[in-house]
């Protein structure tokens, strides 16, 4: 027994120190969503044209630019949320943890749990705050009441919705204020925990104490997820995302540390968007 | 179309650059002053100092607003910073042109002329109108090449310095009756000198607005990071 304990525990020991390498390799592998020379056209339009763009894991992804310049349409590339529309069609590879989404077989079921969205306008259906947050779960299937429950239960909690709501979860979301419902779609989406969560304009319809409650719940839910935002508001793509990528007319134009991009863009329509010189 | 922001900033930059011909004008007026022993033109200088502080205080109000009303990013925000701490500097400067002005109010007697000339007090003021005018040229033209040429400018001025103090230790030695006049003289020599390193903080500042390189403390990171590479 002690000789073995004499042996082993140098052995472990000695583990320990090696533990330092493999953060090598997690830097290497950790861009969770990676495109390469995308392109899409709506028939004959050219929405996206060679987008080149790696997204790292836990981080905050701002996607600015003129309106019509291709933001929502990246988004929508991500969790083929394109496929609807018979004229839209995508040329090379999307990337989510590296399987390439349309080339690979996938179930879409499967990509959209990985994947999730908020839109613009809070988007609540006429039905329960509980069921609306039980939504995505009930579709992917899931019948164990108590898991239901306890992940309905979490994700109003992440979104810091519960002591607002906790005694009548039985509410009609709709009976929500617009800040409110907005969080419970993003608790809808939280869920069926998602790796990365896409939000096209979030707070565009929002006051500014709703905005910054949804500024605080995104730098929170960094920890646990990739996020990519669109965002029209300057000031609020510098407070809370990491990346900024600048889309014109298709083109990914610049991207980079967020610091670097509003201190000192490289691109000269970079600089003239965000200081508000465009057109 | 100019929108409001560039109107502003162009605002901003004009208070600046008249602020700094104020500057420039208190500099030249006490070096005038200190050569011809002008008490009438030194008493000006005393006078001008409370509009040098007007200045200061319009410019620190006008980037305070610009900041608060106009969220600016990228140039414009390097400009404001920029704007903030070369405010802060000139003003700085003005207090020396204010003090020299000062000690030649001061003087019942001109300062010896042989004693003027040999410490190059001349000289080192021009090296400092010098560099005011690259600098103001540098902002006016939107190219930070001239601001660059400050710091080999600002060598010379520590030239002139520590040649003072060799030239005095011999020269007091049989002047004992200057003693006085040399040691305000000395003090002179020290103020511009600071000048010369308050015009290195402009000249710093006006290459980060205009090519967003920081100059700052250079030398001390670089001995950081070889010390951290060994
Ligand atoms: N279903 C569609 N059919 C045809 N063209 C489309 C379709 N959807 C978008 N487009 C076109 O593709 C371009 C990019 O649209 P997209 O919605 O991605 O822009 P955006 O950057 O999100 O703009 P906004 O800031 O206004 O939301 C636009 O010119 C748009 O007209
Ligand atoms: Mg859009």
């Amino acid at each position: 027994m002690i000789s073995a304990e004499k042996e082993i525990l140098p052995i472990l020991n000695q583990q320990e120190l090696y533990t330092v390498e493999p953060t090598h390799l997690h830097v290497a592998s950790s861009d969770i969503v990676e495109t390469i020379d995308v392109n899409v056209f709506y028939g004959d339009f050219h929405a996206l044209k060679d987008v080149n763009l790696a997204i790292k894991k836990n981080s905050v992804t701002a996607l600015i630019g003129p309106s019509g310049c291709g933001k929502t349409t990246f988004l929508r590339l991500l969790n083929r949320m394109n496929d609807y529309i018979p004229s839209h069609m995508v040329r090379g590879k999307v990337l989510i943890n590296g399987v390439d989404i349309y080339r690979d077989k996938i179930e879409i079921e499967q990509l959209r749990k990985e994947v999730g969205m908020v839109f613009q306008k809070p988007n609540p259906f006429p039905k329960s705050i509980f069921e609306n947050v039980a939504y995505g779960l009930r579709i992917q299937g899931i019948k164990d009441k108590h898991l239901i429950h306890e992940r309905v239960i979490n994700a109003i909690q992440q979104v810091g919705l519960w002591n607002e709501v906790k005694d009548n979860l039985r509410k009609n979301a709709l009976a929500l204020s617009g800040g409110q419902q907005q969080r419970v779609c993003i608790a809808r989406t939280l869920a069926v925990e998602p790796d990365i969560i896409l939000m096209d304009e979030p707070t565009s319809a929002l006051d500014p104490i709703s905005t910054s409650r949804i500024e605080e719940l995104i730098l929170q839910l960094k920890q646990k997820y990739t996020i990519i935002i669109v965002t029209h508001n300057m000031q609020q793509a510098s407070r809370i995302s990491d990346t900024t990528a600048f889309f014109y007319l298709g083109e990914l134009i610049e991207v980079g540390k967020t610091t670097d991009i509003f201190t000192n863009p490289r691109n000269e329509r970079t600089e003239r968007y965000i200081t508000g010189r465009f057109g | 179309m100019a929108i409001q922001i560039e109107i502003e900033l162009d605002y901003l930059k004009s208070l600046i650059l008249e602020m700094f011909e104020l500057v420039k004008k208190q500099i030249f007026s006490s070096r005038e002053a200190l050569l011809n022993h002008d008490h009438e033109l030194a008493e000006e200088v005393m006078r001008n100092e409370s509009r040098v502080n007007g200045y200061e205080i319009t410019i620190e109000k006008e980037c305070e607003s610009l900041l608060a009303l106009h969220q600016p990013v990228a140039t414009d925000l390097r400009f404001i910073m920029a704007a903030l701490i070369t405010n802060g500097n000139i003003e700085r400067i003005g207090d020396h042109a204010d003090k020299i002005a000062k000690i030649v109010r001061d003087q019942e007697t001109p300062f010896d002329k042989e004693l003027l000339e040999s410490l190059h007090l001349k000289e080192a003021f021009d090296v400092i109108e010098e560099m005011m005018s690259r600098v103001i040229a540098s902002l006016t033209n939107k190219e930070a090449g001239e601001a660059r040429i400050i710091f080999k400018l600002d060598k010379s001025i520590d030239k002139i310095n520590k040649k003072s103090l060799t030239f005095l230790n011999d020269y007091l030695k049989n002047h004992t009756d200057k003693i006085i006049q040399a040691l305000w003289l000395f003090r002179i020599i020290g103020k511009l000198e600071r000048v010369g390193d308050v015009m290195k903080n402009i000249a710093e500042e006006v290459i980060f607005y205009l090519d967003a390189e920081i100059l700052k403390h250079k030398k001390l990171k670089y001995k950081l990071a070889r010390k951290n590479n060994q």
